[in-house]
């Protein structure tokens, strides 16, 4: 009965949050500039920058993100948003022109990590306390779901915090006597969050905490999605994949790479008759941006010619994706924005692959109407939970993919079942759900609106047949003189050594009998 | 003056210009003005970087100058940065190519600077071992006749080998020049035996075994040359007293095999991960309208076809990484050298248009894919040179795109030669026998080198893989017309003329 009234009480102060503070940022935050003191490679930290450039994305806030050190003054004046992300603390922050413009920010402000200076503590109104050598659990206000993390060096909570902020999550120390810290902490334009991962639930807290601060808290069921298909993913694979989600009744979706060309290839048919099975099994599709390898700043037009015939090629075998899935620094980069990425509304956010080839690399987020935060499902397998782990499902703040990485074998297929039972989510259903998206390529636009496909304009069905596009005959080259003479060259020169080979074999042989007589006779 | 008078003063002119300008040394002298012109004379001359000079420049202690711009494909670079501290950088090949820019580094250390890399240099090392091995092909190819039309042997011996295409490549980290100037002394060495231009014959064997060991460690698809170089060896048994040097000759041609074969175990992991991914992407699913089906009656997933025509390192966009553990595992695990051997043999069709299509490329010895000037020229990106390059246009234009012509021309040489064989065999002589293994050894060249390079990478980098059978067909032609010149083509050479 307690815990009744207990949740009750928790949801009317998080509504009643969300509608006021919510309000008052919403209007006028959408630039955000994300500073970092150092990208920290060796401990991954540029992973943390990454994950939190998704975040804003997915916001759909404009993120800038810039390295401390490169900060000019005056900057700051053209952003309603500032976060400050320390991955280096024993390195921290110097760039004393950015400090000076932080602390006269009157925007909204953000502290990931070590490092918080006592102006920023003195902003959040709370005691910070340091703590050495821990290993904490983050758990939910009534500790029916937590998740135990991984030792900490040194970590600075805070303490003593004022009424009306509002927390997402709790660190609850191990040690006698235990102690209870928050994680997030959000008071007035001033979020805090002592330290941050790109996973797990830590990231649905951060998530939390960060959608609070900028006012656009939401609450999202998350979508089942299949990551890294390819066309030479085992597809035999993919189809039992599918047919079980739509057994089971769990709509979901399908990030796959494409090809531009060999559209007639057998290969090709079978790839889109597969995704045309996933379409017709409540799955979406998702356009995955290729791998970039030599690119240069040249490379638009053919990353345009790319992307416009990925599409086609799709549309006219009816796979008709929803959107385009990509790594953050795609958005990070003039070239891929341009021609890869503008020509949708949705966008599935994935995390960075190792190696990052940038085409025109500028750091200048830009906004987009839909997105989708993708996490590995995998870094959920830790979290403990009671019963109501379902329940869980509902409570990510922003539109969340759990990713699954594309099964291999029957028996990673057997692994992928069993996660998706043990997970128990209620998953979003994209006819239900997701907004009306659509895709452009070439003079070929992809539309999808609740559950329905439209292909320019007009609505359509997808069939599960195979489907037969007209053959082009081949193109000949154009015929002249030069050309024929070749052509007949090569074959009038092998039929003439042909013979002639045959011919001085057969005067050899003649030769030699003729010669042979000769002494013959005058024996 | 009367006729008499002038006759005599000409032919004592001649015999003047034959002692002091014998026609090896006049090639030499012509070679050596033509590529010096190319390749030293302000602006030079080279081949500019197609992405594959890191190989040798970083573990030899060379490096891209910083705060110059560096130009892939379009423009030849000529200043690099030398090393000055420990080089933590492993050769990832077995390989002779070191001891040659080895030697450039050093004399660029002692005469020019120790901090900067001149790539003439380089030019001078290929210079040098080039201009030998031509004073010796010319010097086998004439040899012991003194007849003015030796300067015509000696002539085509600058058309063919002096042709810029070739000369090129001296201001280049490319191990081709070596191995053009390796080909040609083991070829000379084998001729001069045949042809018995020295008293002593051990320094030629030598000569030939060292050149045919250089020349097969000095680049990894030239592991199977050793075959063709043993056939060229064999001949030397026939040589008389040696009887006593025979088991010498057996330990040699083991060396060949030893080296040639530990060239091809050594090559590195990456290398055969990329010459396996090229065999598949641009070999086996290419030369056919939808290689699926193909696919997957051999065995491996149909699916794979979409893979036609993609470089391992995609050169923009890519489906998916190639090198990546996906790729690696799921399809390069599969398609190894027995499957890819198993699958043409199946496809006799399709390795026919193949091995048409590299027989097409087969005497275009000019790189067109990267530039041969310097920026400073102020040519335009990529430009070709044409000065001295009529041999290898005519050749490229005119000779026949058919690899079953090839095929039908190397029979008819080995028959032509097998005469001379036959002949020298009854005689007791060994000219005609040395002579025929030689060309024997050289044509298998001429006809396996495409056939590997198929089977080994596919048509990436075709051009550049078929390099040594036009330097093969081309030192037959020149044998063949010298031979008919000085009417030695059907039995050893006669003292007085036919």
């Amino acid at each position: 009965m307690r815990s009744l009234r207990k949740i009750i009480m928790l949801l009317v102060v998080l509504v009643a949050g969300t509608l006021l503070g919510g309000r008052v940022a919403q209007a006028q935050t959408t630039r955000v500039l994300l500073v970092y003191d150092s990208q920290n490679v060796a401990n991954n930290g540029e992973r943390k920058v990454a994950a939190m450039q998704r975040i804003l994305t997915s916001l759909k806030l404009t993120v800038k993100t810039q390295a401390a050190a490169d900060y000019q003054a005056g900057t700051l004046r053209a952003y309603q948003g500032v976060v400050t992300m320390i991955n280096w603390p024993q390195v921290g922050l110097e760039n004393a022109a950015f400090l000076r413009d932080r602390s006269q920010f009157n925007g909204v402000q953000l502290h990931v990590g070590a490092n918080l200076t006592s102006a920023e503590a003195r902003h959040l109104g709370a005691t910070p306390v340091k703590l050495y050598h821990q290993q904490l659990i983050l758990q939910n206000r009534q500790k029916t779901v937590q998740q135990l993390l991984p030792f900490s060096d040194t970590m600075t909570v805070l303490r003593d915090l004022p009424t009306g902020t509002r927390v997402a999550g709790y660190l609850q120390s191990q040690g006698q006597p235990k102690q209870r810290y928050p994680y997030g902490s959000v008071t007035g334009k001033f979020g805090y969050l002592p330290y941050f991962k790109t996973d797990g639930y830590s990231l649905m807290m951060a998530t939390q905490t960060i959608a609070q601060l900028f006012g656009r808290q939401g609450h999202y069921q998350p979508l089942l999605t299949i990551t890294k298909v390819t066309p030479y993913s085992n597809l035999a694979l993919l189809d039992q994949l599918s047919r079980y989600l739509a057994h089971q009744g769990i709509p979901f979706a399908v990030s796959t790479t494409t090809v531009g060309e060999n559209g007639h290839f057998k290969a090709f048919k079978r790839f889109a008759k597969t995704l045309r099975l996933v379409e017709n099994r409540g799955g979406v599709i998702f356009l995955k941006t290729p791998v970039a390898g030599g690119v240069t700043a040249k490379s638009g037009q053919t990353l345009n010619q790319l992307m416009d015939s990925y599409v086609i090629q799709l549309a006219q075998n009816q796979v008709y994706p929803v959107g385009i899935s990509t790594s953050i620094f795609w958005n990070q980069d003039r070239l891929y924005r341009q021609y890869g990425l503008k020509r949708t509304n949705q966008i599935l956010w994935l995390p960075n692959p190792a190696e990052l080839n940038y085409a025109a690399q500028d750091n200048q987020g830009a906004r987009f109407d839909h997105n989708l935060y993708g996490v590995a499902a995998s870094s959920f397998a830790t979290v403990q939970s009671g019963p109501a782990l379902g329940k869980l499902g509902l409570d990510f703040a922003l539109p969340t993919a759990l990713t699954f990485t594309m099964p291999n074998s029957s028996r990673s297929l057997a692994n992928f079942k069993r996660r998706v039972q043990q997970l128990n989510y209620e998953w979003a259903d994209p006819a239900q759900q997701m907004a009306a998206t659509h895709l452009t390529g070439g003079s070929t636009t992809v539309a999808y609106r609740h559950g329905n496909y439209f292909l320019n304009g007009m609505a359509t069905t997808v069939t599960n047949q195979t489907i037969e596009t007209a053959k082009l005959d081949a193109i000949k080259p154009a015929e002249n003189w030069m050309n024929r003479f070749f052509s007949i060259q090569g074959n009038f020169l092998l039929i003439f050594f042909a013979v002639t080979v045959v011919i001085f074999a057969a005067f050899i042989l003649l030769g030699r009998r003729i010669y042979l007589n000769k002494f013959k006779r005058h024996k | 003056m009367s006729v008499g008078q002038l006759k005599r003063l000409g032919a004592r002119c001649g015999t003047q210009i034959k002692r002091l300008l014998p026609p090896p040394v006049f090639a030499v002298l012509l070679c050596a003005l033509l590529a010096g012109f190319l390749c030293f004379v302000p602006p030079i001359n080279g081949l500019a970087d197609n992405g594959d000079f890191y190989r040798v420049m970083y573990t030899n202690g060379i490096y891209k100058l910083l705060g110059t711009d560096y130009h892939y494909f379009d423009y030849v670079t000529q200043k690099f940065g030398l090393m000055k501290y420990y080089n933590e950088y492993r050769s990832v090949n077995f390989s002779s190519q070191p001891l040659f820019v080895r030697l450039a580094v050093l004399l660029n250390k002692l005469f020019y600077s120790k901090t900067v890399f001149d790539i003439r240099w380089m030019g001078v090392v290929n210079y040098a071992f080039y201009l030998g091995s031509i004073y010796l092909l010319t010097d086998a190819l004439t040899y012991p006749v003194k007849r003015w039309r030796n300067y015509v042997i000696a002539g085509l011996v600058v058309l063919v080998f002096g042709d810029s295409s070739f000369t090129l490549y001296f201001n280049s980290f490319f191990a081709e020049p070596q191995m053009l100037s390796l080909t040609l002394y083991a070829f000379a060495a084998i001729l001069l035996l045949a042809r018995q231009r020295y008293r002593r014959r051990w320094p030629l064997v030598l000569l030939y075994v060292v050149s045919s060991v250089l020349l097969i460690t000095s680049k990894s698809q030239n592991a199977p040359l050793a075959l063709s170089l043993i056939v060229v060896a064999i001949g030397l048994f026939f040589l008389p007293r040696f009887k006593a040097q025979r088991v010498a000759l057996i330990g040699a041609m083991l060396v060949l095999l030893v080296t040639g074969g530990l060239t091809y175990i050594l090559i590195g992991k990456e290398f055969v991960d990329i010459n396996s991914y090229q065999t598949f992407s641009h070999g086996v699913l290419t030369q056919t309208d939808d290689p699926s089906k193909a696919l997957a009656k051999s065995g491996v997933d149909q699916q794979y076809a979409l893979m036609q025509n993609q470089d391992y390192y995609a050169k923009q966009f890519a489906t998916i990484r190639a090198n990546g553990p996906y790729v690696k595992h799921n399809l390069l695990n599969q398609v190894d050298f027995g499957w890819v051997v198993k699958y043409y043999a199946t496809h006799l069709k399709q390795f026919g248009r193949l091995l048409d299509l590299a027989a097409a490329d087969v005497m275009i010895t000019q790189v067109k894919a990267v530039g041969d000037y310097v920026q400073a020229s102020g040519a335009p990106p990529g430009k070709q040179v044409t000065f001295f390059t009529l041999y290898s246009q005519v050749a490229g234009a005119f000779f026949p795109q058919k690899f079953a012509f090839n095929c039908l021309l190397a029979l008819a040489l080995i028959m032509v030669y097998a005469v001379g064989f036959y002949n020298d065999l009854k005689a007791g002589a060994f000219e005609g026998i040395l002579r025929f293994f030689l060309v024997l050894g050289y044509l298998t060249m001429f006809i396996f080198v495409p056939v590997i390079s198929i089977i080994g990478d596919g048509d990436a980098d075709l051009a550049k893989h078929l390099f040594m059978v036009p330097v093969s067909i081309d030192l037959i032609f020149l044998l063949f017309v010298s031979d008919c010149l000085n009417h030695r083509l059907w039995h050893a050479y006669r003292k007085g003329g036919a």
